[in-house]
């Protein structure tokens, strides 16, 4: 087994400075980008932890199609818009925080954690041989029905 | 094992206050939009977190609000189209109660 703490800390300090780079692009095609880049790291905590199907879940469904959509619509609507500038202070005060937030989390470094003992096969089947299958058959049509009231709707706006 | 998920889910509540930050600060739709997706991230890490202690149910968590995060925004990129489409604009301060003018 091999301790992963480090790893997952390394991971958690990549999410946080990619919602930085979210929130402090001007751009919005390259917050978006930036957006897809902190939704793979969170996504890869999972995988670190042994969580192979959310993991594909996450990646193939919230980033490959969702957030690929924003990524379109970012740059269609791309324009030169202004954003009020954070002042350096607020800048140097978060700075100080989060050297003070990885001082007192520094015992966490030195915790053992081991990623999850369920195969991704043994999940599979729990999830499919239980009520799960039919929440999941409600959740696809509730998703389809969304999308046809979409199509719906924009047909309508569009006369 | 617990200082680890204390971590995570510090990690989680400061990336909720990001993405409540860039809503908060937005000026056109799809950053809006961009902040919302951004809050839901915080939720995956808050599963994560689960996993490792609760596989079975953070993966009925996970399907769940991956389906629902879709949904909702199939449902608001529609609204963005819809809304360009009657405003000729996406930004923020042309939209009020309802999207009516006072």
């Amino acid at each position: 087994m091999v301790n992963i703490g480090l790893a997952l800390i390394t991971v958690e300090v990549l999410v946080l400075a990619s919602s930085m780079a979210v929130l402090l692009s001007k751009d919005n095609l390259y917050s978006a980008l930036y957006l897809a880049l902190a939704s793979g790291f969170s996504a890869s905590v999972l995988l670190m932890l042994n969580g192979i199907l959310p993991f594909v879940l996450i990646v193939m469904i919230y980033i490959g199609a969702t957030i690929t959509v924003t990524i379109i619509l970012a740059a269609t609507y791309r324009r030169p818009v202004t954003y009020a500038v954070f002042e350096s202070k607020w800048i140097s005060i978060a700075v100080v925080i989060a050297i003070f937030a990885l001082i007192a989390l520094k015992p966490t470094y030195l915790t053992s954690v081991y990623p999850s003992s369920i195969s991704p096969v043994q999940l599979a089947r729990d999830v499919l041989s239980s009520d799960m299958v039919m929440l999941l058959v409600l959740l696809i049509s509730f998703l389809s029905v969304i999308m046809a009231i979409a199509v719906r709707y924009l047909k309508v706006t569009q006369g | 094992m617990i200082g680890v998920s204390v971590s995570i889910i510090v990690t989680a509540v400061l990336i909720l206050a990001i993405g409540l930050t860039v809503v908060i600060n937005a000026r056109d739709l799809i950053r809006l939009l961009i902040g919302l997706e951004l809050m839901f991230n915080s939720v995956f890490l808050t599963a994560a977190m689960l996993y490792a202690y609760q596989p079975y149910l953070a993966f009925v968590i996970i399907t769940i609000s991956v389906i629902t995060s879709a949904a909702e925004f199939i449902a608001l990129i529609t609204a963005i189209l819809a809304i360009d489409r009657v405003k000729r604009s996406i930004e923020t301060r042309g939209i009020l109660a309802g999207g009516d003018k006072p």
